[in-house]
């Protein structure tokens, strides 16, 4: 069965979910204080409007299964607080110069505060799941238990990818690239938010193993068209520099296809890019590279790896919608449900 | 997708147009190479969660979106009025000791708490105040304990006598390296309101002495 939802109601259906998740968050920070050194900054990225997949994710695969929005609320309020952690920790890690269309916490504020900020989020993001009262007890020990493996897979995703910079790794296959993003972004942007809003709509008794395998292609995708957005997209909508990926060093898809694919002498001097970008800021490098950010997407256009990594993403898509329909099999149609096999297609279209 | 401009880096767009997905079905060798790989990868994604120890997520329960959709209702139902039941239960429970709590403190006797190795006991004057008291037997031998209170002094100088402390049970024989607790109740008789400072000890454990704070407040009815 396809569905019959545009952009247009996609778009609608996350600004909704994400207005519920962002006013429950702006009740949950507000009058706390230290105001001026911790929770204004706290409350910074949580202003800035992004796309809310996440809680938006939760709540519909909630409302699917037919629970309601009280119920999942809570556990969206977390994984969006969870998510802006991430985030100012990753900024710095990267030294990413912008964050949803303003400057980054740690460049505004600098590193140290901005460690502490993203540390607070942490926190208080475990804080809703330990009301009870709308779960029950049963099932928010459920919910508290999904959560910290979550984060355990996500930082251990994370690890990983700063190890593969650290040590210059460069022989990697695609399967190697979908096996990091499973671990730091699939689990907590997809899996746990399909898994979790299925069992509180269920009542623990929803197939939890199928929305894994639903959340990872869909995250999977989600992530290919993050990497291909940050080389080819429209900066204002993308809210991050352009570019940024390659400068720092990601191991994305297309820098896979394209070290697979360059001349020796290409990659030799790929490699030597990829050396210098892994070093941290502060440690010497040996000479400058004699190749750029910009001739490196270049050689990603002529070797065809941004066109790889579409039509990659798109079998992926095609695997996730494959599992969709086993996932949700029993599910009765309701716009909860339309919107979650809508996003399938989203993943492969947004712009930011 | 598009061919870049010059530059490179401005030329390249996205393609990508909405619409319902249709599920490919002549696949070109990268669409084959994403579909596979990533069906690979959740294999392992899958199995590896159906090892992780008990302390992991939730086990999967089976199959509401599965293989038994008559099931689906009855067990969705089943589940539902098993949880409420235990936050039944739950609730009842805490609403027992809210009573508990209320039928001893109308009774004149309230109980006290430990925090950070302080013993506070309170309650008003003429009535009674209770808490429990550890004794942990730190050595390698059984030990026979009598907990007893000392003087209690206020900042003033008034004193609170040590004979108003009565200990439940008296004397305790407590195994080596095990602990044991004991009630402590304070009649407040006549005391003076305000706060008093002595300690719970133990003759036959000279390691014993836990500092205990005693908040008197006025009668019900007096200033």
């Amino acid at each position: 069965m396809t569905t019959a939802i545009e952009l247009s109601d996609v778009e609608a259906m996350l600004g909704h979910y994400s207005s519920l998740t962002r006013d429950a968050m702006q009740r949950y920070l507000r009058d706390r204080v230290p105001g001026r050194y911790l929770y204004d900054l706290v409350r910074d990225y949580p202003s800035r409007v992004g796309k809310g997949i996440r809680p938006s994710l939760l709540m519909a695969a909630c409302q699917a299964f037919g629970g309601s929005i009280d119920q999942a609320l809570g556990p969206a309020v977390a994984i969006e607080l969870a998510h802006n952690a991430f985030l100012i920790h990753d900024d710095i890690e990267d030294d990413s110069l912008q964050r949803r269309g303003g400057p980054t916490l740690h460049r505004v504020h600098g590193t140290p505060v901005a460690i502490n900020v993203g540390d607070a989020l942490a926190v208080l993001a475990m804080q809703p799941l330990r009301d009870g009262t709308p779960l029950g007890t049963r099932l928010s020990q459920r919910v508290s238990d999904e959560f910290v493996h979550m984060l355990t897979r996500t930082i251990e995703g994370q690890a990983i990818e700063l190890g593969w910079r650290a040590d210059n790794v460069v022989d990697l296959e695609p399967t190697d690239y979908l096996q990091l993003i499973g671990q730091k972004t699939c689990w907590y942007t997809t899996v746990w938010p399909l898994r979790v809003g299925a069992l509180i709509g269920s009542a623990g008794t929803a197939s939890l193993d199928a929305m894994t395998r639903f959340g990872f292609y869909l995250g999977a995708a989600f992530q290919i068209r993050d990497d291909l957005l940050n080389l080819v997209g429209v900066e204002a909508e993308y809210g991050k520099e352009l570019l940024g990926d390659i400068r720092e060093g990601k191991r994305t898809l297309m820098l896979i296809h394209l070290l697979g694919s360059a001349s020796v002498d290409e990659r030799k001097s790929l490699v030597a890019f990829l050396a210098r970008a892994g070093k941290h800021p502060d440690v010497p490098a040996d000479g400058a590279p004699d190749i750029d950010e910009a001739a490196i997407l270049e050689l990603m256009v002529h070797y065809g790896s941004l066109e790889f990594a579409f039509q990659f993403g798109q079998g992926v898509a095609t695997a996730a919608y494959e599992s969709f329909h086993d996932a949700f099999a029993d599910v009765p149609p309701s716009a909860a449900r339309g919107f979650i096999e809508a996003l399938i297609p989203y993943m492969l279209a947004r712009v930011s | 997708m598009n061919r870049p401009e010059a530059d490179g880096r401005a030329g390249p767009r996205l393609s990508g147009e909405f619409g319902p997905f249709q599920a490919l079905t002549a696949l070109t060798d990268a669409q084959r190479r994403g579909l596979d790989a990533a069906t690979q990868v959740v294999r392992e994604f899958v199995d590896l969660l159906d090892t992780q120890p008990s302390s992991g997520p939730a086990d999967d329960m089976g199959s509401v979106n599965g293989h038994e959709p008559g099931l689906t209702q009855l067990r969705v139902t089943v589940a539902r009025a098993l949880d409420l039941y235990a936050d039944l239960v739950r609730r009842s429970f805490e609403g027992y000791a809210d009573l508990m709590d209320q039928m001893l403190r109308s009774r004149g006797v309230e109980l006290g708490s430990v925090d950070g190795g302080l013993l506070t006991l309170q309650g008003a004057a003429g009535a009674r105040a209770m808490g429990t008291v550890w004794m942990h037997n730190t050595t390698a031998r059984r030990a026979s304990a009598i907990p007893h209170l000392t003087d209690l002094a206020s900042h003033d100088g008034r004193m609170v006598p040590a004979s108003v402390g009565r200990f439940q049970p008296a004397a305790l024989t407590i195994d080596p390296s095990a602990s044991t607790s004991a009630t402590v109740e304070v009649v407040l008789g006549d005391v003076v309101p305000g706060v008093y400072r002595g300690y719970v000890l133990a003759r036959g454990l000279p390691d014993v002495a836990l500092p205990v704070r005693l908040l008197v407040r006025a009668e019900a009815g007096r200033s």
